[in-house]
């Protein structure tokens, strides 16, 4: 009755039809395929052209001010976009009607005067093309950004307010798109490349590109170059033969076949073996034990020493940054250094005594603290960063594309058993004999699981801080 | 929903409150943690089917959306040698031609005639291209990367004798691609197995892009047009076409000799050319070490007085 009487009353606090406010509200919360967290490409691709010169950053202000039309030039004419008729549909290009004179180069830039917003906001000159080969998302090199490369070459689709320079792809997905028209090779791909004490390199997955080295502390790191992309599709087929029935003719049903249904299934198994009943010739009779054993146990003192625990992990007082992590906040510097003034009121008169062959050695009076720090700044590790470029940014099969890998010292000491490793992608054959290296190097090649080879640099000598290499190879697209 | 039904059983059957927030927020999770698995195996379920209706594909195609409708896809179509090959427009066919490359709408259906087929004299096949997608190549590219489309002597032959040939032309997935070089004067096919799809398992190895048919009806009357037989004879673009390559063509000059880096500060674009050293040129020529896995010993290190430490790294052990 007691229990009956909470729960009326506990239903009387929220009312029923809140309680069902509340969970269908969560269950339209959580099951709204996340609406409230578009990607933030995807509010961009949707909006004016006018709004993204405003909103990017690093405009000048002069083009952000500037109308729509003059900020981003019109779509420009190409020989394979045609402008639809007054019904919807493209006006028919004839064979034998003259080609355009801006063929094949009226989309490569902008017209002259109307600057692009993604050059302006780069630093580049108007109208001019992304250089080929060039890697994204180098640190080193720079990102290649195809939002910034020169418009024109657009279709007049159904999204013409999705217009932006720069081959389309759906909005809120990165570049390259479609992934299937290019080959990429550079970087590490999922499972990270990782190298034992033996030199022995796990990971290594097709079109990685990493360099390992030691540094002077003993560590091996790995560094991945960076991605770089060749558009190179390459088209197959699949063909289906058949063969159409001629001179024949279906009339009429022959009959109907109706399937029967098996209505049971039994399965008579014969008795393989036969057991006889036998009944007890007697009464046995269990005996109980007549006697008990005894058991010594032997005595053995033991002494063993438990380690006092260190429980509770962090008392009160130890609840700073400074003593759980190891990092200083000056939030907590007046809370510290009030424990500190406690430190060194406690152990004032209580301090260590050194006594060295019973004699106390002479000691510096007047600087009260409870503590110091010795600030030793060793030379940091070496690190070696690696960047990634093509000599072309397009391939058709069988031509030939060269590979170029800087790599550098950047840290302050210098590292050695530097390794340079790229695993080509499946289409990528490399070129025998065509592999250069600025500095000593030995060289080796390994097949591997893609059909093409994986590619392997160990520079001789150590590389000091600040110094670099280049390596060089070439690859046929396959 | 299933939440709000869960919540609303619960408050029919009188359970305490906690009890009613603990299991819809059970369920809410439990429906979170299947929607991943859910995405994980999604249901294939093709709607297209390479036997159907020429035009079909494509008008379902450009009802998706996209940038798509009113794209010329610049095509190239090349064909055996000796063989000729004729588009339709304006109710006729073309000057035939050796190979044709001309820009396609997607979702229509082209006309070709085929003629001049080596080893069958007087005979004419008239195949039947569909663009059912287009390629996404940098701008300047559009030209330079059409899709290749071969009209191979042997389907052609298949034709004549009666059958009908449907060859779906893919774009390969780099991940699923042959080892293999692409052979420059046909292109790579298979054949699928009895009652397969040739455009699901296009599908499956890259993405489909175009759709060839021969082996179809011919025109009745040759000398009057035949719009039907023409479907209505659709616009394209023509351009000018690359017959394929002999021989692979380097783009670039062979590669420089690798200069002399400048040390001090870690340039950021390889300096201009030098002669090679001796020492890199000995060592360029005698690099070709094949091992048979990627483990390996690595070499000591030469000139051990400038490292401070050694590098080598000595495993530790626990005592």
């Amino acid at each position: 009755m007691k229990h009956a009487l909470v729960v009326h009353n506990e239903r009387q606090r929220w009312p029923r039809w809140w309680r069902m406010f509340l969970v269908g509200s969560a269950t339209l919360v959580l099951c709204s395929c996340r609406a409230p967290h578009a990607p933030q490409a995807t509010r961009e691709a949707v909006s004016p052209p006018a709004q993204q010169a405003q909103n990017i950053p690093g405009l000048p202000q002069t083009a952000a001010q500037m109308p729509p039309a003059q900020a981003i030039p019109p779509q420009a004419v190409s020989p394979y976009a045609v402008p639809p008729d007054a019904h919807g549909q493209p006006q028919a290009m004839m064979p034998g009607m003259p080609a355009p004179s801006h063929a094949l180069v009226s989309y490569q830039a902008p017209a002259e005067g109307h600057p692009v917003p993604g050059d302006a906001a780069q630093g580049l000159q108007p109208g001019v093309p992304p250089q080929p080969g060039m890697p994204q998302g180098a640190p080193c090199c720079g990102p290649l950004n195809f939002q910034h490369a020169p418009q024109g070459f657009m279709p007049y689709g159904p999204y013409p307010e999705t217009v932006v320079a720069g081959p389309w792809r759906p909005p809120g997905i990165a570049g390259p798109w479609p992934r299937g028209e290019y080959l990429c090779d550079g970087g590490d791909h999922q499972s990270p490349v990782r190298v034992s004490p033996d030199f022995t390199v796990h990971g290594l997955e097709m079109e990685d590109t990493v360099a390992h080295y030691d540094t002077i502390y003993g560590t091996t790191c790995v560094a991945p170059s960076n991605k770089v992309c060749i558009y190179a599709p390459r088209f197959m087929a699949v063909r289906s033969v058949t063969g159409p029935r001629i001179d024949n003719q279906i009339e009429q049903p022959f009959g109907a076949d109706r399937s029967t249904v098996l209505a049971q299934h039994e399965y008579a198994k014969g008795a393989i073996a036969r057991i006889q009943a036998v009944q007890p010739g007697a009464d046995v009779g269990v005996e109980g034990p007549d006697q008990f054993l005894g058991r010594d146990v032997p005595l053995s003192v033991s002494t063993r020493r438990e380690l006092i625990e260190f429980a509770q992990g962090f008392l009160p007082y130890e609840n700073f940054r400074l003593l759980r992590l190891g990092e200083f906040d000056d939030a907590e510097s007046p809370m510290l250094a009030m424990r500190v003034q406690n430190a060194i009121a406690w152990t004032h008169n209580q301090a260590v005594q050194v006594l060295v062959r019973d004699q106390k050695p002479a000691s510096v009076s007047g600087e009260q603290r409870a503590q110091a720090v010795f600030v030793f700044d060793p030379p940091s590790p070496g690190k070696i960063r690696i960047c990634k470029v093509a000599s072309t940014n397009g391939a058709l099969p069988g031509e030939f594309v060269d590979f170029t890998l800087r790599y550098d010292n950047v840290g302050e000491s210098e590292v050695g058993n530097v390794t340079i490793i790229d695993n080509l992608t499946t289409r990528l054959e490399y070129v025998e004999g065509t592999a250069q290296s600025s500095r000593p190097a030995d060289f080796f090649t390994t097949e591997n699981q893609g059909g093409s080879l994986i590619l392997r640099w160990e520079i001789r000598d150590p590389v000091p801080a600040g110094e670099g290499g280049i390596i060089r190879f070439r690859c046929r697209v396959r | 929903m299933a939440v709000a039904v869960f919540a609303s059983f619960t408050t029919m059957a009188r359970l305490p409150r906690w009890q009613t927030v603990a299991g819809a927020c059970s369920v809410a999770v439990a429906l979170l943690a299947a929607q991943p698995l859910a995405a994980q195996l999604p249901p294939m379920h093709y709607r297209h089917h390479a036997d159907m209706p020429p035009g079909a594909i494509g008008s379902w195609q450009l009802q998706r959306g996209g940038p798509i409708a009113g794209y010329f896809q610049p095509v190239q179509l090349r064909s055996p040698s000796g063989a000729k090959v004729a588009l339709a427009a304006q109710g006729r066919f073309t000057e035939p031609q050796p190979g044709v490359t001309a820009g396609f709408l997607i979702g229509q259906v082209y006309r070709l005639r085929v003629t001049n087929i080596p080893g069958f004299p007087g005979e004419e096949v008239y195949p039947t291209l569909e663009v059912i997608d287009r390629t996404y190549p940098p701008p300047g590219f559009e030209a330079r990367f059409p899709i290749v489309v071969e009209l191979n002597p042997y389907d052609l032959e298949l034709a004549i004798q009666g059958r009908f040939v449907t060859r779906v032309i893919y774009i390969e997935d780099p991940d699923r691609a042959f080892p293999v070089r692409e052979n420059p004067h046909m292109q790579e096919w298979f054949d699928v197995r009895p009652g397969e799809d040739p455009l699901q398992v296009a599908d499956a190895l890259g993405r489909p892009v175009a759709i060839l048919r021969l082996g179809g009806r011919t025109p009745s009357d040759v000398t009057q047009p035949d719009m039907r037989f023409l479907y209505g004879c659709p616009p394209f673009v023509p351009l000018p076409h690359a017959p394929a390559p002999a021989e692979p063509v380097p783009v670039q000059v062979p590669p420089q000799p690798v200069p002399d880096v400048p040390q001090g500060q870690p340039p950021m674009a390889p300096p201009q050319a030098t002669p090679p050293t001796d020492a890199q040129q000995s060592m360029l020529r005698g690099s070709s070490v094949m091992p048979v896995s990627t483990a390996y010993e690595r070499p000591p290190i030469e000139n051990s007085a400038l490292l401070p430490v050694q590098y080598r790294r000595v495993p530790s052990v626990l005592r």
